[in-house]
């Protein structure tokens, strides 16, 4: 009797010998050292480590914000070792980034500002990309601020919004840069309360660059990295 | 104007692009600092203001210097070879005229008197040149309403039609006639009496003109009776159904070299030309429609870089999203046509405005003209698109990697 062996999921993110360098010549200084790494849907990694040490270098780079220099990165299927300006653009598009600063636009309203990020999805006419921004804004407890400008939120309730833009166009994967850097224990852990809830419900993965211990019970694992190396992994 | 509606499309489109499918970014980061969107409109607005007063000037400036000669009855014109303009009108013999009327094509003939004469003031004495066109009252020669009636008057010596259009310099004689006073004056040392008044208007070539018959013209250059072998235009209308080009060509191959032979739109062309070509009017009015260009650039290009400058975290952020260089470049570019348009208002106000009181002030022939109009409207455009094109720069600065 055959048994069917279930399919391994395909990982989102799947990274082999990353290694970065910033500066020229004498300058040149290599930031990432022969990086393995893979992500899996659902999954919320957490990587964390001294400043300086390569986190945001390596989000970038998946994030497809930099132009990978050597070793393979490929993400959401798309190989971006010296990728092209336009493959790059495309696999931004299909994730989610929360910043350690919301930067939302300041002359834009909540809903319009979730809107930018629904704005990308090209089947949806304008009104239901205005009404999924609403929805969106709901599902992170601001449906009754949708019409406030960021300067009549506050710093918690902006990064609400920030996430709520990061998750507007149903992506596979979301980028977090200490989303709770800027925010007071008490906010910061109901934004990474929020976002565990949100990532679950929308079956996204998670790669967020944290500093603050308080938060490492949200994440599967936990990678730590140390002068632009991954030293150890471990499940939580 | 071809070019200029194809622009409008384009700035339609865009607008129209930026607006139905997505967020009105550009229209709200404008309207997010309605401080500095005022100084924005303003300068645009002062910008196309100076357009439009220089502009104007320069196109009043080539309508007036060609106000008397419209009214001409003439198909053909004859001047002096040596007469450059309407401000240095040459005489010439007036037998020249006599040898044109021989054509067959030719139905009548009229010497004209032109001159810049001295007139004083008759309430202050003071003397100011004023433009005299001296010619047989039988002759009709200008199409003027109400000149048939008034030339009548011109069969007495030393009597002459003043321009009611002309400076105040020249005195209050509209005033005094209509009073009913009897207005004389002096010009060129001899008493005139004022018979009538004409409207014609003034011309940055004269301040005032002065119609009166050839005799007292003559009489006033000094002519004890009158009598003058030379003229400074001949004017000559042709049988219906002759070619003006053909027959001017004729008589100018014909006549000696001391005359110059035009049909009459070579006529207003000479003039204008003169203007044009000959002096440096032209090219400063021009040239203060270039400085209110680029003073408007220059305002609108520091608006759209420091509006650049405060949100690049927030283009950066855009970017970062998936948002291509493409698509910020129309955020600015909307910027700057919405400013092209909502400063375009203002200066056309101003225009229409400062049109006006130059009109009453001065008589010059000035107006907003459609042309004009759309003329400063598409300087306005490409001045509002120029200095986003240089703006743009600047975006290439919003890195996403940085902003993590």
């Amino acid at each position: 009797m055959n048994t069917v062996q279930p399919v391994p999921p395909q990982p989102l993110v799947n990274i082999a010998g990353l290694n970065h360098w910033f500066g020229r010549r004498d300058q040149r200084r290599q930031v990432l050292h022969n990086l393995h790494l893979t992500l899996n849907p659902g999954e919320i990694v957490l990587l964390s480590g001294p400043s300086g040490c390569g986190k945001t270098t390596l989000l970038t780079l998946i994030g497809a914000l930099r132009t990978v220099q050597d070793g393979s990165v490929e993400v959401l299927g798309e190989q971006l070792l010296k990728a092209r300006k336009l493959v790059q653009q495309r696999v931004r598009r299909q994730m989610g980034m929360i910043f350690q600063k919301h930067n939302l636009l300041r002359c834009l309203t909540a809903a319009q500002n979730v809107q930018m990020g629904a704005d990308l999805l090209s089947n949806l006419s304008f009104g239901q990309r205005r009404q999924h921004s609403i929805d969106m804004l709901g599902e992170v407890g601001l449906k009754d601020h949708y019409g406030k400008l960021p300067s009549a939120l506050s710093g918690g309730q902006c990064q609400r919004v920030a996430i709520a833009r990061a998750l507007v166009g149903k992506p596979r994967l979301l980028l977090a840069d200490e989303p709770t850097a800027a925010l007071d224990r008490r906010t910061g852990r109901e934004v990474v309360d929020l976002l565990r809830r949100m990532v679950t419900h929308h079956h996204c993965a998670v790669l967020m660059v944290t500093h603050d211990p308080r938060i490492l019970d949200v994440g599967d694992r936990l990678l730590q990295m140390e002068d632009g190396r991954l030293t150890t992994a471990q499940e939580i | 104007m071809r070019w200029v509606v194809v622009l409008l499309i384009v700035a339609a489109g865009l607008l129209a692009f930026g607006w139905r499918r997505r967020i009105p970014l550009a229209w709200c980061l404008l309207t997010r600092q309605p401080g500095r969107l005022l100084v924005a409109l303003a300068g645009i607005g002062f910008a196309g203001m100076l357009m439009f007063l220089q502009l104007g000037f320069r196109d009043a400036l080539f309508d007036a210097s060609i106000t008397i000669h419209r009214l001409f009855n003439a198909d053909v014109v004859i001047v002096s070879s040596t007469s450059s303009s309407s401000i240095s009108m040459e005489p010439f013999p007036k037998r020249r005229l006599f040898q044109a009327a021989s054509w067959p094509e030719v139905e009548s003939i009229a010497p004209v008197r032109w001159g810049q004469l001295v007139w004083k003031n008759p309430e202050t004495g003071s003397p100011r040149g004023i433009l005299t066109v001296g010619f047989d009252p039988d002759d009709d020669i200008l199409s003027l309403e109400g000149l048939g009636e008034q030339k009548k008057g011109l069969q007495l010596d030393k009597r002459v039609l003043f321009d009611r259009l002309s400076r105040p310099e020249f005195g209050p004689v509209e005033d005094w006639f209509n009073a009913g006073r009897t207005v004389t004056a002096e010009v060129g040392n001899t008493q005139v009496q004022v018979d009538n008044l004409v409207e014609l208007g003034t011309s940055f070539g004269a301040d005032g003109n002065l119609l009166t018959s050839d005799r007292t013209f003559n009489q006033l250059q000094d002519s004890a009776d009158g009598s003058s072998t030379s003229i400074e235009l001949g004017l000559i209308r042709l049988v219906p159904g002759a070619d003006p080009k053909t027959v001017a060509t004729t008589i100018k191959n014909a006549l000696p070299n001391d005359v110059q032979v035009f049909t009459k739109q070579e006529f207003l062309d000479f003039e204008q030309n003169y203007w044009r070509s000959s002096t440096n009017i032209g090219f400063i009015f021009t040239l203060g429609a270039v400085i209110g260009l680029v003073v408007g650039a220059v305002v609108v290009y520091q608006i759209l870089f420091s509006d650049v400058v405060d949100h690049l975290p927030e283009y950066a952020t855009l970017k970062a999203m998936g948002y291509s260089f493409t698509n910020l470049v129309m955020v600015i570019l909307q910027e700057s046509l919405l400013l092209a348009g909502f400063g375009y208002i203002p200066a056309f106000l101003a225009g229409k405005w400062i049109y006006r009181f130059t009109r009453l002030a001065t008589n010059l022939p000035i107006g907003m003209s459609r042309e004009m109009a759309w003329f400063v409207f598409a300087m306005i455009f490409i001045m509002c698109i120029i200095s986003g094109l240089l703006a743009i720069g600047k975006l290439r600065d919003a890195d996403p990697a940085e902003i993590f």
